[in-house]
């Protein structure tokens, strides 16, 4: 009997340590054991679809009983916030101020950090789908992992700045030329905006797992500590972590990363839930991904 | 006895000066506060980056009609500014 998750599990990691192989192998265990399950990748280097041998894109498609897969692209993602506001622009602007309008639109949109809040924005929009059990997301690599998850509580503090500064706006223009007030409208935004980064903040810290993969190599430990400090800062649960690449052609091999795993235990103060060998060849397919399931103690 | 003075001849430049431009000064102070919070959203278009342009960029329909002319006021504000503050230090001088 493994360590039991919460419905909502991240799996964070550098790039390439087996974030994309750790997510969907505990998502066949989810769904063998009968939860309804979405695995979502926002990995950019479509990993999950070379390992589900099949093309995945942002419906969420059947891989196997109780398990769908999809993958999100954040530029797409960032795209189609971009044209969601075109439409409204061209509800409420004339004709001819449109253009104008929209290279500030475009200006905005190729600033930096616009695919990290896209990206949030997907996923905030999959944890509103209540049609599965259990969610499942490969996060991208620690940086972003933490950006994203930093958000919610930054934005949150500068938006309430901006309702308050905005009703001392309305307040202020009343006495001297009514007509150039804006609107109760753009403030309604704002709140939208707030309401829906806080739910995104409370989910993810009081209603989420958070499994950081590593391989046993000092590199990875270093590479990791920062990023699980961090987080658990900002309050996320990380039950434990995940040892990926465990090579055990010698015993020299063997030894030494024993070594490192503890400590990964005393450095990191967190449980080894699962320890994935290094396999003669790739991991690819569900029939491996299923034969893999037996290294992991989550469930 | 001087500070008296001093104090008097302060309170009539004041009164000269707003009963001259009142609705100005509110209105300038009014617009001060608008372009301030128009400036946090949109600083990209002055060149400056914003980690919540994603985020601002939402509220453009609601405030795009007024763009062009923030931005007009941005720049002459600014040559504006500048005055204000020279203006300013000629007066301690004088006093």
């Amino acid at each position: 009997m493994g360590v039991r998750l919460k419905d909502l599990v991240f799996f964070a990691g550098k790039g390439g340590v087996g974030k994309t192989t750790c997510s969907v192998t505990y998502s066949i265990k989810c769904a063998e054991n009968g939860a309804k399950t979405l695995v979502t990748s926002t990995d950019p280097a479509h990993s999950i679809s070379h390992l589900l041998e099949r093309d995945l894109s942002d419906n969420a498609s059947r891989v196997m009983e109780n398990l769908f897969a999809r993958e999100i692209d954040p530029a797409k993602e960032a795209k189609r916030h971009k044209e969601r506001i075109m439409g409204e622009m061209r509800e409420v602007i004339s004709p001819n101020k449109i253009s104008s309008i929209e290279s500030y639109l475009d200006m905005a949109h190729n600033s930096p950090g616009v695919r990290e809040s896209a990206m949030l924005d997907a996923i905030i929009d999959t944890i509103k789908n209540e049609e599965f059990d259990k969610l499942v997301f490969d996060t991208a690599p620690t940086g972003q992992t933490i950006r994203l998850l930093e958000l919610p509580e930054i934005l949150d503090k500068w938006v309430e700045r901006l309702v308050g500064r905005r009703k001392k706006d309305l307040k202020r223009l009343k006495n001297v030329d009514a007509s150039e007030i804006p609107g109760e409208s753009l403030i309604t935004r704002l709140v939208e905006r707030r309401d829906r980064l806080e739910f995104a903040r409370d989910k993810i810290v009081d209603e989420s797992s958070l499994i950081p993969v590593l391989t046993p190599q000092k590199l990875s430990l270093e590479e990791t500590k920062e990023g699980v400090q961090l987080l658990e800062e900002i309050g996320v649960e990380i039950p434990g972590v995940i040892v990926n690449k465990f090579d055990k052609r010698s015993e020299e091999a063997r030894e030494y990363q024993e070594e490192r795993i503890m400590e990964i235990r005393d450095e990191l103060d967190k449980d080894v839930l699962g320890k994935i060998p290094r396999m003669e060849t790739e991991i690819i397919g569900i029939g491996d991904l299923k034969k893999t399931t037996q290294y992991l103690e989550i469930d | 006895m001087k500070d008296g003075w001093k104090d008097k001849l302060e309170k009539l430049k004041v009164f000269f000066k707003s009963s001259l431009e009142p609705a100005q000064s509110a209105r300038v102070v009014a617009y001060d506060e608008i372009d301030a919070f128009l400036l946090l959203c949109f600083s990209d278009a002055l060149g400056i980056p914003n980690p919540y342009s994603y985020y601002m960029s939402e509220l453009l329909p609601y405030i795009a009609e007024d763009l062009p002319a923030w931005e007009n006021r941005m720049v002459s504000d600014r040559l504006e500014g500048l005055q204000h503050l020279a203006s300013d230090k000629l007066e301690q001088h004088t006093l």
